[in-house]
């Protein structure tokens, strides 16, 4: 057990030492945890990082700069540097340590935007509604708005491009792994079917340098792509085609479905695996990038990516990798083979069947 | 939306930035997505998954039914806990306990049921949701939400009664579990327990129930009071025990040989706190000891329960904070207490042991 006790351990962020502690005292930790995700969210909301990029401050200093109560800054302040994020020296200033750095928005491997996202309140309030969702069988999400998820964000540019970058920067170790585990140098044309802002396709052309690349995707998604190939220098070799999951994608001899297919029931995924299929020719390869769940009760972590597909999504769900496999045999296509990264996500190869 | 948004995919070590301390152990993802932990037990707690296990693993369609759940959403929730070590899924669909899960047993010697189930509650998470609104006022967020303060909130609505009444009595065993190993009551004759709507006297009568030869004074508000007296009529112990309502400023009953005051300073300003030690020291009987117990802040950087539960005090009360033992030493010598003792315990709680100092009498009324 004490592989789970320390992860849960560090869920509940708890830290300290774990495994030597009674169970009921390891519980208590762990009930403690939740706290600490809010304080994350309150500090973001605040921008403290941010203010502290240039040196420490004192919470009076820095409750002016923020516009906020100093006294109750410095107690949240005060829980989270217990656990290394920011620090107070003697004198009593805050200063940023290596874990309060991912709270600021540009640093590298950089938490700022997820936190914006997640700790918005209707995904917090989502999360409160996971006991009514256990009981009737409906997800959180539309039981509390009357509607889903997508219709209700259509109409919240400013969200939807939130999830755009948040996506980007969660993404980022695991396009990371994925580059590292799979050679793409064979392909010619990479085409990215809805995965959002564009970043693996850009890393993908930025390592092979003969490549072209497409993004296709919604709108809101291809203005994200748009202006981070034009960062990259990319513009030229990549295309950028408007249009949503269930139509025809452009064809390219590699198709990436990357954290697609879990955001829909079977039904709808295998639509999905159908409109690629059709554009597909012999020696094509469509990848499916997802998380296959393994057997038993190890600490994986799509475990709880599941949950939130099911607070989010009518049929969302995260699969083992034989339902990927049969998934895309109801679709044509056969898995050549699984390539697994350093990540917790892997390349499912479809070939036509 | 993609719900992969929500994974803690950056589990590989990234490069860090310039002027880092250690590496840190935790990575920040994981403290980023704790309140799924969070919810996730709450979950468990309240559908009393873990009562439902207590003779043996079930397959989830007949849990489900046991605790009206949708089998296939209940297996989602199980499969996420069993990741981290609580329950086990012990072959295909089929879940049982873990010592962690057992935690959650109502009739465990230490339940943490009531205590994971409130957290989820909807006022208590709503309160937390708005954490911001504290920060940026001051003020408790609680009271901006309901429009009425805590306290006020706990005696009208029967849904925050239940939900805080029952975790209460479990951090009230977990602190009498606590105090009864680190602190002898030997040649106690009046105990008298005072308490801020922490329970119904259970950890006096565990106290009392060790030592035959003491008897308690239990006191608290009025509202919790009556209950707690409610409660234990009929039991043996009730002859033993006397039921005070009582509220600060108000004198204290008299000629206790020790007074354990818990949770009771962490709901007051200075101020108040002071007000409530000058009620002890004037009832404090000859050679009499106070016994303070309360969760502490640790000095500097260092890791304290104390300093996340701070947090609870911020959002629910107007006043209340807690306080480093520094600070406790401070308010106790100002109200005539010199500090005998400080005792951790392995839980999150410390005792305060202190008597009436000779010397410094002034702060007596």
């Amino acid at each position: 057990m004490s592989d789970a006790v320390d992860l849960a351990a560090a869920a509940g962020g708890a830290g300290g030492s774990r495994a030597d502690l009674p169970p009921h005292l390891m519980m208590v930790r762990l009930l403690g945890g939740f706290r600490i995700s809010r304080m994350l969210d309150t500090l973001v909301q605040l921008d403290v990082a941010e203010h502290l990029a240039k040196g420490p401050l004192s919470v009076e200093a820095l409750a002016r700069q923020t516009g906020s109560h100093a006294a109750s800054l410095g107690r949240v302040l005060r829980a989270v540097a217990a656990f290394g994020i920011f620090s107070q020296d003697e004198q009593g200033r805050f200063a940023l340590t290596a874990d309060a750095e991912l709270l600021r928005k540009d640093a590298s491997g950089s938490v700022y935007s997820s936190v914006k996202v997640f700790g918005q309140s209707w995904h917090w309030n989502m999360w409160g509604g996971l006991l009514e969702a256990v009981r009737t069988g409906r997800p959180a999400f539309e039981a509390q708005h009357g509607v889903d998820f997508d219709s209700w964000s259509a109409g919240d540019p400013a969200l939807a491009e939130a999830i755009v970058e948040s996506k980007a920067a969660m993404f980022e170790p695991s396009d990371d792994a994925i580059l590292d585990a799979y050679d793409f140098s064979a392909a010619s044309h990479v085409v990215d079917v809805c995965g959002g802002s564009g970043a693996l396709v850009a890393r993908i052309l930025a390592r092979n340098p003969r490549m072209r690349g497409t993004v296709y995707d919604r709108a809101v998604a291809l203005g994200a792509a748009r202006r981070l190939m034009t960062a990259r220098g990319l513009t030229e070799r990549c295309s950028f085609v408007e249009g949503e999951g269930f139509a025809e994608p452009p064809r390219g001899d590699v198709l990436l479905l990357r954290g697609v297919l879990h955001y829909w029931g079977d039904a709808e995924a295998t639509r999905i695996l159908r409109a690629c299929r059709s554009v597909m020719v012999e020696g094509d390869r469509l990848l499916v990038c997802e998380m296959p769940m393994p057997a038993g009760n190890s600490a994986f972590v799509g475990k709880f990516i599941d949950v939130e597909s099911m607070l989010l999504t009518k049929e969302g769900r995260e699969r083992s990798e034989s339902e990927y496999r049969v998934l895309l045999a109801s679709a044509g296509l056969r898995v050549a083979r699984v390539v697994e990264t350093r990540a917790p996500i892997s390349v499912i190869e479809g070939v036509i069947a | 939306m993609n719900p992969e948004l929500a994974a803690p995919t950056a589990r590989s070590t990234q490069a860090r930035p310039s002027a880092v301390v250690a590496a840190p152990k935790v990575p920040m993802i994981q403290f980023v997505n704790s309140y799924r932990l969070g919810q996730l037990l709450s979950v468990a707690a309240r559908l009393g998954v873990a009562d439902a296990l207590a003779s043996g693993p079930r397959p989830i369609a007949e849990l489900a039914e046991a605790t009206g759940a949708v089998a296939s959403s209940l297996y989602r929730v199980l499969r996420a806990l069993a990741a981290l070590g609580v329950f086990e899924e012990v072959e295909p669909r089929v879940f049982g306990l873990t010592p962690l899960a057992a935690t959650l047993r109502s009739d465990a010697p230490v339940s943490l049921r009531g205590a994971a189930a409130m957290l989820g509650e909807d006022w208590h998470w709503r309160t937390w949701s708005e954490l911001g609104h504290s920060v940026r006022t001051g003020a408790p967020a609680f009271d901006a939400i309901f429009g009425l303060e805590f306290n006020r909130a706990y005696e009208q609505d029967p849904a925050i009664q239940g939900s805080f009444d029952q975790a209460s009595e479990d951090l009230e065993k977990l602190a009498a579990a606590s105090i009864r190993a680190a602190y002898s009551f030997d040649g106690v004759r009046l105990l008298v327990n005072v308490e801020a709507a922490g329970g119904f006297g259970g950890l006096l009568a565990g106290i009392l129930n060790e030592y035959p030869e003491t008897r308690g004074v239990f006191v608290d508000r009025d509202f919790v009071v009556g209950r707690a007296e409610q409660r234990m009529r009929g039991s043996a112990l009730a002859q033993r025990i006397r039921f005070v309502a009582w509220d600060s400023p108000q004198p204290l009953p008299e000629g206790g040989d020790v007074y354990l005051l818990r949770n009771v300073l962490r709901d007051q300003d200075d101020a108040g706190a002071r007000d409530v030690l000058t009620a002890c020291r004037a009832a404090l009987g000859p050679g009499g000891r106070l016994l303070v117990v309360e969760m502490v802040i640790a000095p500097g950087n260092e890791l304290s329960m104390g300093k996340i539960i701070d947090i609870d005090a911020l959002l629910f009360t107007a006043l209340g904070r807690e306080r480093s033992v520094a600070e406790y030493r401070a308010l106790l010598s100002a109200s005539g207490f010199d500090v005998t003792r400080v005792i951790p315990t392995p839980g999150p709680l410390v005792l305060i042991e202190a008597t009436a100092s000779e010397t410094k009498n002034g702060a007596l009324k």
